[in-house]
């Protein structure tokens, strides 16, 4: 009795492309990348080296993978590409050759993907173990899962740098925010020393012409006077009683004079 | 499994573990070497035999008790 259930290959590769396509959405890194194709590639397909160029204007990420376990993850500029590679590049015709010494042959397609970026898939594998044709479509999906986790793992890698970026100019800021505030505080603490100083001199100053006016002004006003009651009174009079206050007011005028002389110029040393 | 969308790898694997499990356990240098060559790792294919091993000891415990094989573990061993 032989029981044969026609779907029973979509169910295992749709099973396989499950798992290839969580694993792929796991990775968090670029360099992880060719480890996880490795680790379920060879439930998907027949191969002996897998190679992924993912193309973003000249920087090329390179994805390889070996039968054997070997998976690597480099960059490099769209000359370093070999003849063949360059060939399906240019024309995007999917090709194929078989080299009759190693007994291999090498298939490869190039996809337009998404924001203007491009990829190239080359698969090869022994005549032992061919590449079966039925499993082109399958290569869409790989392309597919692929270069969107390529184009996100790229925008998390640019958003982190520009984070990192922006880390660092948030630091700056915040330096120079710092020198901000502090020369604001010397400027501050200037601007009320200077005001101090100036209600000071204001106080002195307001001091010296209230003495002005009080200790200059009263001599002064005797001197007037008694200058003005001259014609009243006889000369004799006035030479024998009033000279002598004349001359005792303009001795207080003088040591008024050189009283405000003498607060004059130690106000003008304090201001300087 | 001898559709051509299925990989031979994965064949080897089903191949080698289902033989295990469903054979009595008899298990050769060369299909250690069989898996080697399709590409599985050591620790795959230690998984692989921990697979085969736990059904093989199902089986038992189903042979014991007499609980009949589904039918997609007969429908493998026949077109293994």
């Amino acid at each position: 009795m032989e029981v044969s259930n026609p779907y029973l290959g979509y169910k295992i590769l749709f099973e396989a492309m499950v798992k290839f396509s969580a694993g792929i959405s796991m990775i968090k890194n670029l360099e992880e990348l060719p480890l996880e194709i490795n680790l379920h590639l060879k439930y998907l397909i027949n191969f002996q080296e897998f190679n992924y160029y993912f193309i973003k204007e000249n920087k090329v990420d390179c994805l390889w993978v070996n039968q054997t376990g070997k998976a690597s993850y480099s960059t490099c500029s769209l000359d370093q590409l070999d003849a063949f590679a360059q060939q399906v590049l240019e024309s995007g015709v999917p090709a194929s050759k078989y080299c009759k010494v190693s007994k291999t042959s090498i298939h490869s397609w190039k996809f337009y993907n998404e924001n203007n970026h491009f990829s190239l898939l080359l698969i090869r594998s022994h005549s032992d173990n061919p590449f079966a044709d039925k499993s082109i479509p399958l290569i869409k999906v790989v392309n597919k899962i692929l270069s969107a986790r390529i184009e996100n793992l790229n925008m998390v890698q640019l958003i982190h740098f520009q984070n990192q970026k922006l880390a660092r100019l948030t630091t700056a800021l915040q330096a120079k925010n710092k020198e901000i505030e502090a020369l604001n505080r010397k400027q501050e603490s200037t601007i009320i020393e200077k005001t101090s100083r100036l209600k000071d001199s204001n106080s002195k100053l307001k001091g010296l012409i209230q003495f002005n006016s009080h200790q200059l002004r009263e001599p002064l006003t005797r001197v007037i006077d008694m200058v003005a009651i001259k014609d009243d009174l006889p000369v004799e009079e006035y030479i024998s009683d009033i000279l002598p206050l004349l001359s005792e007011s303009v001795l207080d005028l003088d040591r008024a004079i050189i009283e405000v002389v003498q607060r004059s110029e130690v106000f003008d040393n304090e201001e300087n | 499994m001898d559709s051509e969308l299925v990989p031979n790898s994965y064949k080897v694997a089903v191949r080698t573990v289902a033989n295990a499990a469903l054979s009595d356990g008899h298990v050769e240098e060369k299909d250690f070497d069989a898996l080697m060559n399709a590409g599985f790792n050591e620790d795959e294919i230690q998984e692989l035999f921990a697979q085969a091993d736990l059904v093989n000891m199902l089986n038992t415990i189903a042979n014991i008790s007499g609980i009949k094989i589904d039918n997609e573990i007969v429908e493998l061993s026949y077109s293994l």
